[in-house]
């Protein structure tokens, strides 16, 4: 690992990403059902990119404010998940926790929602693209403009060496 | 012995300023803080030479001297590296607290002098803390860190030397000590130094007029720096600045202490102001300033964005590019998506075969069925991919390692495994090209072996391993010929 650690190039990088990815890849497949319906097509796509967002996160480490907010989001996704999971297990008589949570995480989505449409409706212009922007770009939510622009622009690089790395793999998964 | 201090000083400051010549961003700055440095250090010189005169001692004189020694700080603090900017700030800080406590000790006409600034003290503290801080980030060269050490010590020997506090605050004790003990010493290294300083400071303390006469100086200066204020925007941009930022931080500063004080903090948050130029009938207040600072980091943020967003060359102005921008991040999203839908589909296709085309290849024939794939897979991935390659390894390694029946390979990997070589379903004759091929890519394997290592502590196989590899590799081709026999056959 010191010796990966004294390299961090962006190959190095690159390649950092392709195994974190292909590893995660691997893993979907294990976990997914042979069976392919139109559903579990989705839902394993989905995971796919999950999966991609967050290997790029962790080859970018916590430097980057994106990385942190997807990995901190991928993270309390798992939490919930094992959370939601072990409620469903451990006391499946008390169904009316989970009910609970799953009510209360309802009413933040929309409170949230509703924030973030009082905030898009009140501005204009420039202010309505940089909040636009700020959607796009994980974590730009709590940013100022300027690093807004900063991070905007690593997250396009990495998002490119993302995109290059996919089509490779699925050109060679396809040959 | 003080001017030869100085003189160091100033050597130091000259050489930081050559060294940042090089740098195009420290360049203005350092001719900037040379001058201002200049005209205090000489100020100092004279003010010192008077203070040789008078060899009589008071508190009032002290304290002063604790202001001239602020006002060498930021010196001390825009010279530090990193490393040396932390320690920096925690005796900056005592060396706040102690200047604050000294003020109800004073006599009168510096209480009045205090009077005419009675924000609250905290912020002067907080200021230079926390400029302190972001002077660290200056590319500054080593050489400095020396100097800077000295004046530091020296900063804290004065303030330790300063009577009315001694007893108030915890000292570190080895200061302390130093101080105490080496008072009749002559000078050979810092510590001495500042010790010698500091008795200097407890022998010749002078009157309360010669405070004045100290005073009125530092206010003439101050009008000197008004005046070149005047002038302004003739000879470089940087220099009015700052004085600027000395009346900026004089107007509206939680200054406490005095105007030397001010005139410190103000020298203190310099670096914060480098690149901020402030033109004729610009304005100058901190916000606008401020603001300055924002718009111009923004539009070198544009920039570069500009360059990293295809087609955003053509465009001008803040809002098409922004559009363009979000547009392009929008489109790469998307293009991940697209790509993850497709591998989705891809691999669950795959993964319907790969168990058939697995267990048949087992039964059939276990070594030969499943390495032409692979082989072809790595030939596939050295031609079509560049930054792959140093990832193909791991794959021949997977595969060697395979041949070794997975013994090696954590579970993990060997499913991982697995999945990449059985991922093309083909027939055999598809293999047996592709055996070729990969036997043609046999010898180039060797020169990776540098990657191979580096890869291995990707995948944290044990090191030790990198070199063996090499015979699971032989004992592989030994089965490939088998396998090329087979085909010839």
């Amino acid at each position: 690992m010191m010796n990966q650690q004294s390299i961090r190039n962006s190959s190095s990088r690159k390649t950092q990403f392709a195994i974190r990815f292909l590893r995660a890849l691997t893993r979907i497949k294990m976990a997914t059902p042979i069976v392919s319906s139109v559903q579990s097509r989705k839902k394993c796509s989905r995971r796919i990119k999950r999966a991609a967002d967050t290997s790029m996160a962790a080859t970018i480490g916590s430097r980057r404010s994106w990385g942190r907010a997807i990995l901190l989001k991928h993270r309390k996704q798992v939490r919930n998940r094992v959370l939601m999971r072990q409620k469903v297990v451990g006391d499946n008589n008390k169904g009316n926790k989970t009910r609970k949570i799953k009510v209360v995480n309802k009413e933040e989505k929309q409170i949230n929602k509703a924030r973030k449409i009082d905030s898009s409706k009140g501005v204009q212009g420039s202010v309505n693209r940089a909040n636009k922007l700020r959607k796009l770009v994980p974590g730009g939510d709590a940013m100022d403009f300027c690093s807004l622009l900063e991070e905007t622009a690593h997250y396009i690089k990495s998002l490119n060496t993302q995109v290059q790395l996919m089509q490779k793999i699925a050109d060679i998964y396809e040959t | 012995m003080n001017r030869v201090l100085t003189q160091e000083m100033l050597h130091c400051m000259q050489a930081s300023s050559i060294s940042g010549n090089h740098n195009n961003n420290n360049h203005r700055f350092n001719n900037g803080t040379d001058l201002t440095v200049l005209e205090r250090q000489r100020a100092r010189q004279k003010w010192q030479q008077q203070q040789h005169q008078q060899q009589e001692t008071e508190a009032p004189q002290t304290y002063l001297s604790n202001d001239a020694n602020l006002f060498q700080l930021p010196l001390t603090t825009s010279n530090f590296d990193y490393h040396q900017g932390f320690m920096n700030d925690s005796m900056i800080r005592e060396f706040v607290n102690r200047s604050m406590k000294t003020d109800p000790s004073l006599e009168n006409e510096w209480s009045t002098d205090f009077g005419k600034y009675p924000v609250p003290k905290t912020g002067f503290g907080e200021e230079i803390i926390t400029t302190g801080l972001s002077s660290t980030s200056n590319g500054f060269v080593r050489n400095n860190i020396n100097s800077g050490n000295e004046m530091s010590n020296i900063s804290i020997s004065r303030t330790t030397s300063c009577p009315s506090i001694v007893g108030d605050t915890v000292l570190p004790a080895t200061v302390v000590a130093a101080a105490a003990e080496e008072k009749g010493k002559e000078i050979c290294s810092p510590g001495k130094m500042s010790s010698i300083v500091g008795r200097k400071r407890k022998a010749d303390k002078a009157h309360n007029s010669k405070v004045n006469g100290v005073a009125e100086e530092l206010r003439d200066k101050r009008i000197k720096v008004d005046m070149t204020e005047e002038v302004e925007s003739k000879i470089t941009h940087e220099q009015p600045q700052q004085h600027k930022n000395n009346n900026i931080n004089n107007k509206e500063n939680s200054s406490d202490t005095s105007k030397d004080n001010n005139s410190k903090i103000s020298e203190v948050q310099k670096p914060d102001y480098i690149h901020v130029r402030a033109r004729r009938g610009q304005a100058t207040d901190s916000h606008s300033l401020a603001e300055r600072v924002r718009r111009e980091k923004i539009s070198e943020r544009m920039k570069y964005l500009q360059d990293l967003v295809p087609g955003c060359n053509k465009i001008t102005g803040k809002a098409g590019m922004l559009d363009e921008i979000i547009n392009y991040v929008q489109s790469l999203q998307r293009q991940v998506e697209f790509l993850s839908m497709k591998l989705a589909t891809v691999n669950l296709r795959l993964d319907v075969n790969i168990d058939n085309f697995f267990a048949k290849d087992k039964q059939m024939f276990p070594s030969s069925g499943v390495f032409p794939n692979v082989g072809m897979l790595s030939a596939d991935m050295v031609n079509s991919s560049t930054y792959l390659q140093s990832f193909d390894p791991t794959m021949q390694e997977m595969i060697s390692s395979y041949g070794l029946d997975m013994v090696i390979n954590p579970p993990e990997m060997a499913a991982a495994l697995r999945r990449t070589i059985s991922a093309p379903p083909l027939p055999l004759p598809d293999t047996f090209l592709d055996t070729s091929c990969f036997t043609q890519d046999q010898p180039t394997s060797t020169t990776w072996e540098t990657d191979l290592q580096n890869i291995y502590s990707i995948v944290e196989f044990p090191q030790g391993r990198a070199h063996p590899s090499v015979f699971p590799r032989q004992s592989y081709t030994g089965s490939m010929e088998g396998n090329n026999l087979k085909m010839e056959m």
